[in-house]
C-alpha cells in the first residue's frame, strides 16, 4: 500500500514537472515569435462625376404657331460623395430664343429674342418659369449618391407665337444655349 | 427654332408645318453612360490654409468616356445665397489675383488632366470658384457643361458674425417646430456656425437647441435652422448665443397660439444693430 502511494505521488510530481516544462517551452517559443501588423488607410477624395448630360442638341419638329406646345423631358445623371447641386441657366436675358445663322455659326446681329419664351419645370416645381440668364436650382443632395448615381430630370417647353417673325431662311433658326453647372456646396 | 411663314389658311398649311426648335443643350453621348463612366472632377471642393507659396494642390479632371474631351478652365469669385447654395460672379476677372493652368486642354479617353491653381495675393482669405467647362468633341460649343469647384483659402484671421434675426416656425404638415437664425459673417474669413437657441418660459428652460455647423463666407449670410421640441400655446423668450459673437445675445419674445402658429412679439434686433453702429 505504501509502495503504491509512493508510485502515485511520484507520478503526480512527474506530471507537475512536465507541465512546468511545457509552460517554459511555450513561453520561450512565444518570446521568439515575430508579430507584424498592417495599417490600411485610405483617403477618398471629394468627387463629383457626371455620367450623362442632357442631350447636346435638341431639334424639335413642332406645329405652327397657335397650336401645340413643344415639350420635352431631359435628364442628367451624376454621382457624388459630397453634398452636390445642379443649376442651369440660358444665354437669354428674357427666356426668348434669338435668331442664329447656321452658316456663320453665330447669332444674327441686331435681332431681339422671341416673345415666346423657353420655359422649364422640374418635379420639385409647381410652375413653369422662363429659362433666363439667372441660375436656377434643378436639384441638390446632401448624402452620397451611391455608385448608381441619381437622375435629375426636368422639362423644357416652347410655344411658337404669331408675335414672332418666321425664320427668314432655311439656314437660320431660333436658338438658345443652356448651361448646366454641377458643383458641391461650401459645406 | 425655325418658325416658318405660316398663316391660318388650310390650303397653305401643308407647306408650312415644319417648325424646328434648336435648343442647344449639353454634351451627353449615350455611350458615355453605357461605358459606366463620364467626366469626374476631384476634389470637388477644397478648404485649406492659404499656402505660403500660393500653390494649391491640383484639381484632376478624369475622362472616363471613349471620346476625347476638350475642356477649358477659369476662375471666378464665389459666394453663397441665404440657403447656402453656391453662387458666383461669372463675369468677374480674377486673373491678377489667382490663375489656373492650363486654361484649355484636350483629355484623351480614359486619361486625366491636372489643373494647377496659383494664388498671387496670399495676404487675405479668398473664395474663388474654379469652372471646368467640358465641350462637345465634335462641335465647339462654349460653356455647355460646367463643373464648379469651390475653394476656401483662408488666412489665420478669426471669424466674426452677427445674428440678425431669429424666430420659430411651425410646419403643420410635419407638426413640427423649427428654430431659425439669420447669421451674417462680418469678418474677412469664413466661419462655421456654432451656438445655441435657448427657449424659456417664465424663466424655466423649455429647450436648448444646438446650432448646426454651416459655412458662411465673408459678407454673406445664411438662414440656419434646426428642429425644436414642441411648444404648447403660451409666451416664450428665445435667446440665440454664438461664440462667434460673444458680446451679443439676440433675444425675441414669441407667442404660440392654440393652432401652433408662432408670432414674434418683440425682438432686440434694432438695439443690437445700434450697438454695433456705436462700436464702429
Amino acid at each position: 500500500m505504501y509502495l503504491l502511494h509512493n508510485i502515485v505521488y511520484a507520478g503526480k510530481k512527474a506530471t507537475v514537472a512536465l507541465s512546468l516544462l511545457c509552460v517554459v517551452f511555450t513561453a520561450a517559443a512565444v518570446s521568439h515569435a515575430q508579430v507584424a501588423e498592417t495599417i490600411v488607410q485610405v483617403s477618398v477624395p471629394e468627387t463629383i462625376e457626371v455620367l450623362q448630360w442632357p442631350m447636346q442638341e435638341v431639334i424639335v419638329d413642332a406645329d405652327p404657331p397657335g397650336t401645340d406646345t413643344w415639350q420635352q423631358t431631359l435628364a442628367l445623371q451624376l454621382r457624388a460623395n459630397v453634398p452636390w447641386g445642379v443649376t442651369m441657366h440660358s444665354d437669354s436675358p428674357t427666356g426668348g430664343l434669338r435668331l442664329y445663322d447656321l452658316r456663320e455659326n453665330k447669332y444674327v446681329d441686331g435681332t431681339t429674342p422671341t416673345s415666346a419664351l423657353l420655359e422649364w419645370t422640374s418635379p420639385h416645381e409647381a410652375d413653369w418659369r422662363p429659362l433666363t440668364e439667372t441660375e436656377v436650382d434643378l436639384a441638390s443632395g446632401s448624402q452620397p449618391t451611391g455608385a448608381g448615381g441619381v437622375d435629375v430630370t426636368f422639362q423644357l417647353r416652347y410655344t411658337p407665337s404669331y408675335n414672332d417673325m418666321a425664320t427668314p431662311t432655311a439656314d437660320q433658326v431660333y436658338r438658345t444655349y443652356v448651361t448646366y453647372t454641377v458643383g458641391s456646396r461650401w459645406d | 427654332m425655325v418658325i416658318p411663314q405660316t398663316i391660318r389658311c388650310p390650303k397653305l398649311l401643308h407647306s408650312a408645318v415644319i417648325v424646328f426648335v434648336g435648343v442647344l443643350l449639353s454634351y451627353a453621348p449615350g455611350a458615355m453612360a453605357d461605358a459606366g463612366g463620364g467626366v469626374a472632377v476631384t476634389p470637388a471642393r477644397m478648404e485649406l490654409a492659404m499656402p505660403e507659396d500660393g500653390r494649391i494642390p491640383p484639381i484632376y479632371v478624369y475622362n472616363r468616356s471613349d471620346e476625347t474631351l476638350h475642356v477649358s478652365a477659369s476662375v471666378v469669385w464665389g459666394s453663397h445665397d441665404i440657403n447656402g447654395q453656391l453662387t458666383y460672379d461669372a463675369l468677374s476677372d480674377m486673373s491678377s489675383i489667382i490663375s489656373i493652368a492650363p486654361q484649355t486642354a484636350a483629355i484623351q479617353p480614359h486619361q486625366k488632366l491636372s489643373l494647377y491653381v496659383e494664388v498671387h495675393d496670399i495676404e487675405r482669405s479668398l473664395y474663388p470658384v474654379v469652372f471646368v467647362d467640358v465641350q462637345h468633341p465634335k462641335e465647339a460649343v462654349p460653356g455647355m457643361t460646367r463643373f464648379a469647384v469651390p475653394l476656401m483659402l483662408s488666412t489665420e484671421e478669426p471669424g466674426e458674425v452677427v445674428v440678425e434675426q431669429a424666430d420659430v416656425t411651425y410646419d403643420p404638415s410635419e407638426q413640427a417646430y423649427y428654430v431659425h437664425a439669420v447669421v451674417r459673417n462680418v469678418g474677412s474669413t469664413h466661419v462655421r456656425t456654432a451656438g445655441t437657441w435657448t427657449i424659456t418660459q417664465a424663466e424655466h428652460t423649455i429647450a436648448e437647441i444646438t446650432m448646426p455647423e454651416h459655412v458662411i463666407l465673408p459678407g454673406a449670410k445664411r438662414n440656419i435652422s434646426a428642429k425644436s421640441p414642441s411648444l404648447s400655446s403660451g409666451t416664450y423668450v428665445m435667446q440665440v448665443v454664438t461664440p462667434l459673437a460673444p458680446s451679443e445675445m439676440l433675444q425675441t419674445q414669441l407667442a404660440v397660439d392654440q393652432h401652433g402658429r408662432v408670432v414674434v412679439t418683440e425682438a432686440n434686433y434694432e438695439q443690437l444693430a445700434a450697438r454695433r453702429g456705436d462700436r464702429q
